[in-house]
This record gives structure tokens, sequence and C-alpha cells, in this order.
């Protein structure tokens, strides 16, 4: 029967097959059993390894470049920020922001324009051509760097106001008063020059990844290294050139992927206890002192994230001493201590019950990775989230928050972290999280966050808050004047615009008039007033005429304080000059 | 039914329906692509994974096929030893990990499901060896 030949020849057939079925399941048995054997002496020295402790010191940077393989989000989120733009180079055309399209800026009978030779980025003062080399800053404010012929980079005179899209003379960032010589046009070049500031000592500790200076001995010349430009990865998570290396191995990094164990190759700020994690941060955004500068000036800053910060250097306090120069930083703080300027927000931090009693830091509000690059706070914390999201949970609710506050519109900040901190013209939050108290603070010549809000009060002298605004020493003046230009403040608008004509036109700080007409933009912000109307460092009678167009558009009542009282008040004003980090 | 004539009849039925589905899975990426699904294009890594499945299972179908037509009649009528099984097994385990291990990967690799491929690429290769061996010998 044919069919029963055919199945018998299939059956036959299936046995003869059976064998080297069996064979090929053996070897595929051998191959899974060799597979788990190789793994588990992969994972046994992956273990091993991860227990090891490092000491990241003498670690070989890698660059950010490295580090994005593995980490594309990370580094997505990390361009995205101003720590990315923070140093740059100027021959990349997408890191100039300011407009060198031969536009001129005068300073005291001295005029700066800014050109393009080609490629090239040229600010050209009298008749002489600087290079712009490198660029500092991206957020509010673009610094521009000449590099000269011994090795060493020179901050330019001249500046771009990223927001004002302008550019604007140094002497208008810092708080020292107008050169005698201005209203006649004949500023001393000293004085044009006075904030030019070399980079290699300076800025390059904070505006980059790994910065030595390298300055040879006998201080005789720079050769000055950075691991990259910027505020990079391992700027925060240490050198990664072990990390790299041990986590191209794929057991390795499956490993770090199924648990929680740390890689002890690289720093993980998040993992930090929250003293070292403020360490971490607090390096820059803590200005510090060392008892060896000549140490830092030849090999840099050996701190490495991780490190307790304490052991290089010490933050800059009310009384820290400068050699045998007591009190040489006291008027970078308020009488009580607190600072009140930015970059010494880590002494805010280690100044508040919430970091000494609560253990905060600096990630548990701001994140680098995470949120609106302004301020990078983290997503969830902003807002009042930040406090009642977090540790006050008592205040969560609305109506607790109301009760707490006795006011209905005020957020946490605006009363434990007050504006009372001078930046680069600008006005910015406290970091010393504290309780507001008017008399205490009054005592401690401080202003106060009811004051901010609360101009008519009067303060511990009898004056009423605004008054500061003319008779306070440049930060005080700073900060009325900024409270001022705010929403919050109450008051009549017209001697709310009055006081900031007032200081616009009579203000001996280029930094306070252009604090002043910015506040005066934004109580008119419904004229829409350009910022290029005014000119803080202009000399006095163009500053007058430019008040009488400003006013002129304004439109509407004007009342500046009492002449008599006024020249009372500005003949109390503490004419000091507050060096910020030069 | 021989076993060669199985192995022909398996590897023509696994071949076409995973061609079919592994083209059907790219019209589904190209239709992501062209309507700009965030979180498909925003996802460079998932997208490769999902991107090298499409690749690979439509390829693979197509060795399966073609080793069920050229590739079974080379080994004996007793059969083949089980080699076409090995390569169906193979050709469905690469896609499906590199698909699969695209789902809530952690950053920077795929999930750990992506171990499979190259254990998928052992049994392709090894099938692929015997075909090799067969087409001497014959």
């Amino acid at each position: 029967v044919p069919g029963e030949t055919n199945e018998g020849a299939t059956h036959a057939a299936a046995a003869a097959d059976r064998p080297s079925r069996r064979r090929s399941a053996v070897v595929a048995a051998a191959v899974v059993l060799a597979a788990i054997g190789g793994g588990s002496l992969g994972a046994r020295g992956v273990a091993t390894d991860l227990a090891t402790a490092r000491d990241l010191h003498g670690g070989r940077y890698v660059g950010s470049g490295a580090c994005a393989p593995c980490h594309p989000d990370h580094t997505a989120s990390w361009r995205r920020t101003f720590h990315r733009t923070m140093t740059q180079d100027a021959s990349d055309a997408r890191a100039v922001l300011g407009a060198f399209d031969g536009r001129a800026l005068e300073y005291g009978g001295i005029t700066a324009r800014m050109i393009r030779d080609g490629e090239r980025h040229v600010i050209e003062i009298d008749g002489v051509q600087h290079v712009v080399d490198r660029t500092v800053g991206s957020r509010r404010d673009q610094q521009y760097l000449e590099r000269r012929d011994d090795g060493t980079w020179w901050r330019l005179p001249v500046a771009w106001d990223v927001e004002e899209e302008r550019f604007f003379h140094m002497n208008a960032a810092f708080l020292t008063p107008d050169p005698a010589a201005l209203d006649a046009r004949r500023v001393e070049r000293a004085d044009f020059d006075r904030h030019v500031a070399r980079w290699n000592d300076n800025c390059v500790f904070c505006h980059n990844v790994a910065a030595d200076p390298g300055l040879g001995a006998g201080g005789a010349r720079f050769e000055t290294e950075v691991a990259e430009l910027g505020v990079a990865c391992e700027a925060c998570h240490g050198p990664g050139s072990e990390h790299v290396a041990r986590n191209r191995d794929p057991i390795r990094r499956y490993w770090l992927h199924a648990g929680e164990a740390p890689d002890p190759t690289i720093v993980s700020p998040a993992r930090l206890d929250p003293s070292r994690s403020a360490d971490v941060c607090g390096r820059c955004h803590g200005q510090r002192i060392t008892d060896d500068v000549g140490a830092f000036l030849a090999h840099g800053d050996p701190f490495v994230p991780g490190d307790d910060l304490a052991l290089y250097s010490s933050p800059l306090w009310h009384d820290t001493p400068l050699g045998d120069r007591e009190g040489a930083f006291a008027a970078r703080f308020w009488a009580d201590g607190t600072p009140r300027l930015t970059a010494y927000e880590y002494q805010g931090l280690l100044q508040s019950r919430c970091a000494s009693e609560a253990s905060l830091t600096c990630t548990d509000c701001h994140s680098m990775h995470d949120g609106d690059p302004r301020g990078q706070l983290r997503p969830a914390r902003t807002g009042d989230a930040m406090c009642a999201g977090a540790c006050h949970t008592e205040l969560a609710s609305e109506a607790a928050a109301r009760a707490h506050a006795r006011h209905d519109d005020v957020r946490c900040v605006d009363c434990h972290m007050p504006r009372i901190v001078y930046g680069i013209r600008g006005v910015h939050r406290s970091h010393r999280i504290d309780v507001p108290s008017a008399l205490e603070n009054a005592r401690a010549g401080r202003t106060d966050a009811c004051s901010l809000c609360h101009l008519e009060s009067t303060a511990g002298d009898g004056d009423p808050a605004w008054a500061d605004a003319l008779a306070g020493d440049p930060i005080e003046r700073a900060v009325v004047l900024a409270a001022i230009g705010r929403d919050e403040a109450p008051g009549r608008r017209d001697a709310r615009l009055g006081l900031l004509v007032s200081a616009m036109r009579d203000d001996p700080y280029p930094a306070l008039r252009h604090i002043a007409w910015r506040a005066l933009r934004s109580v008119a912000s419904d004229r829409a007033l350009a910022p290029s109307l005014f000119t803080s460092t202009d000399p006095a009678p163009d500053r007058a005429r430019a008040i009488d167009v400003i006013t002129a558009l304004l439109a509407e009542p004007v009342s500046p304080p009492d002449p008599a009282l006024a020249a009372e008040l500005r003949a109390r004003a503490a004419e000091i000059a507050i060096e910020i980090g030069e | 039914m021989t076993a060669l004539e199985r192995s022909r009849r398996g590897c023509r039925r696994f071949g076409w329906l995973t061609l079919a589905a592994w083209a059907t899975f790219g019209l589904v990426l190209e239709s992501l692509h062209g309507l700009k699904l965030a979180e498909y294009l925003d996802d460079p890594l998932a997208r490769e994974l999902l991107v090298l499945a499409h690749a690979h299972g439509v390829g693979l179908a197509l060795v399966v096929l073609a080793f069920g037509e050229a590739g079974a009649p080379l080994f004996s009528e007793a059969g083949d030893g089980g080699t076409s099984l090995v390569l169906r097994a193979g050709a469905l385990t690469i896609p499906l990990a590199f698909g699969l291990s695209a789902i809530d990967h952690p950053e920077g690799d795929p999930n750990a499901l992506i171990w499979m491929v190259p254990v998928g690429a052992i049994l392709v290769i090894a099938a692929l060896a015997r075909t090799a061996l067969a087409a001497l010998r014959s």
C-alpha cells in the first residue's frame, strides 16, 4: 500500500533524525551553560569592582563628549543650561550673542566700536583692535575675553546685555561710582579699564571644568589649562576617565541598571549627603578664600566633588580677614552677616535653619537637569510647593498658608527669601532662609522682607522704607529701587516713578541708575519704553535729556521727592565701593 | 509527509507570517515618523532598536524562506537535525529582543532583554553553519 510505505519511510527518517537533534540540543545546552558561566564570572568581578572605593583625585577629565553616548538625556538637559555656555570659544559663531555690526558705545569720551573682521569679532577702542577670543556668560549678560601674547586672557570693558540687546560698559555692572571726569567726557583710560580683569586667576576657577591657572614659579607666566570650557558634566560629577573605561563592560552597566548600588568611579551629587552635595555647588556659588593661594594659582583647586570643601578653602564671611586687613569683606554682607551679593548662596544656605536643622541642600530646590534653565528650579518644587510640599506640610493647604502669612497674596519666598542680594545689574533673592523680623533686621542694618512691599512704613531709623532708595549704601539703594519697580510695592504710581527718575538722574553709581531705569520700565510696562532710551553710563546732561524724553513719553504725573528732602537723604548715603569678586 | 517536507512547510509558514508581521511593523514605524509622534522621535535609542527589530525581522524572515526552499533540501530525507527549528527560534528571538528592549529602557542602554539578541544570533549562526556544512557535503 503506497500510504503505508510512505508512513514507514517517514517514521524511519524521523528515527534517523533523532540523534542529530540530540546533538543539537547538547550543543545548545553547552552554549547556554558557557554563557551562564561566563556571565557569573563577569558579575563576580563587577561586584568586587563596585565595592571598591575610589579616590578620584588625579583622575583624568574626558569632557562632556565622552558622557553623551551613554547619558543622552542628561547631556541634552545640561546643554539647555547656562552652565554649558558659561565660557565659550568665540570662534563658534553661535557663542557670540552681541551684535558686532559696527555699532559704537561711548563712555566718558572714549568710544568702543564692535565690528566683524571676517570671522573674528573685534572690539575697537581708541583705534586699537581687541579680538574676542572667548565669551563668558549668556543669560543676563555676556562678557568678552581677549587673548594676549603672554598666554593670558583679559576681560574687555564692554559687555552685551542679553535682555536689552545692547552693549554696556562694565563700569555699570559693579558697585563703584562714576569717575570724576565722566560729565566732562574726559574719563582716564584707567577708569575706562577699571574692570578689565585677568581671566587666568579670576573667572577661570568657577566658569570652567578643572581649571589650572598654571602660574609659573615667581609668577612669571600663566600656562592656564581647563579640562573643558564652561561648567560641564565633570564639574559636578568629577573626572570621568575611569567611569568611561569601566562602563564599556556591558555586564557592569547592566548590573548598575538593575541595582541601586552607586558607581564608585563617578560622583552623583544626588547620592552625597546634604553637606557634601552643597559643597559641590558651594565651590562656585559661595565665594571662598584659601590659606595657600600660591598652590591654587600654580596647580588649580584640588577639590573634587564628594570632598569636604573645607579641606581646601573657607567661605568668606562678614568678619573674614584678608591677610592683616580686618573686615575686608564686611561690605559684602549685611550687618547681621547675611550675604548681600550673588555667588554667596552657599553662605546663605549654611546660615539657614533649614540646612542646619533639616539637612536642606541646594538640590532639594534646584536641579541641573530639569526645569527652566533660568533658576533651574525643580519643576515639582516651584511656587510654594518648594516649602509646603517638602517639609512644611502643615502649610500645604491654601487656608493654612494664608493664616500663617497673614497675607492673601504672598509666596513663602517673598518673606523668607527676600530680594536683598545684588548681582550684576540686578537684585536677587537671599539664600539665607529665615524668619522676617522688621525690628531685628532694622537693628542689624538689613533691609527686611516686609519693607520691600511696605515701602511707606517706617523702618528702625524712623524714615519710610523708600528713603533708602536715596539714603542707603549702594546695595540698600539697589534693593529698594528694585522693590519700587515690582508690582507688589503699593503706593502712588507718580511717587514711585518720581523716586526712580530721581535715582536715574542723580545716583552716583551707574549700576543703580540702571536698576532704577529697569524698575521704571517695569512700573510703566504699559508704555513699552525701549531700553535704549536711557544709558546709565552717560554723562549727567545726557541723562537729564533722556529723562525729559522718557517723562514726555510717560504722559502721566511723575512726582520726585521734595528736593530738600532728597538732598538731605542723599547726604546720608554711604558712598562706598563694594568689591564683588575680583 | 517527510521530515524535509515538514521542515519546508514550517519554514514557509514561519517565513511568510513573520515577513508580513515585520513589514507591517515597518509601516507602523513610518507612520510614527509621518505623524511626528514625539514619544517615538524624542527617544533616538528606542527608535534605533525598533528599526533594528523591523530590519532584522524582515531580513531573517527572508532567510527562513530561503532556507525552506534552498537550505532544507541540502539535508538528508531523514531531516535537518533541528536546524530549521534552531533557525526559526533565532529568527524570532533577534527582532523580538530588539523591539522589546526598547520598552522602558535605562538611559543610554536598551533594557535587559537585549541580552537575548546574542543568544538569537548564536542560534541563527549555528543553523547557517550547519546548512553550509550540509551544502559542502551535498
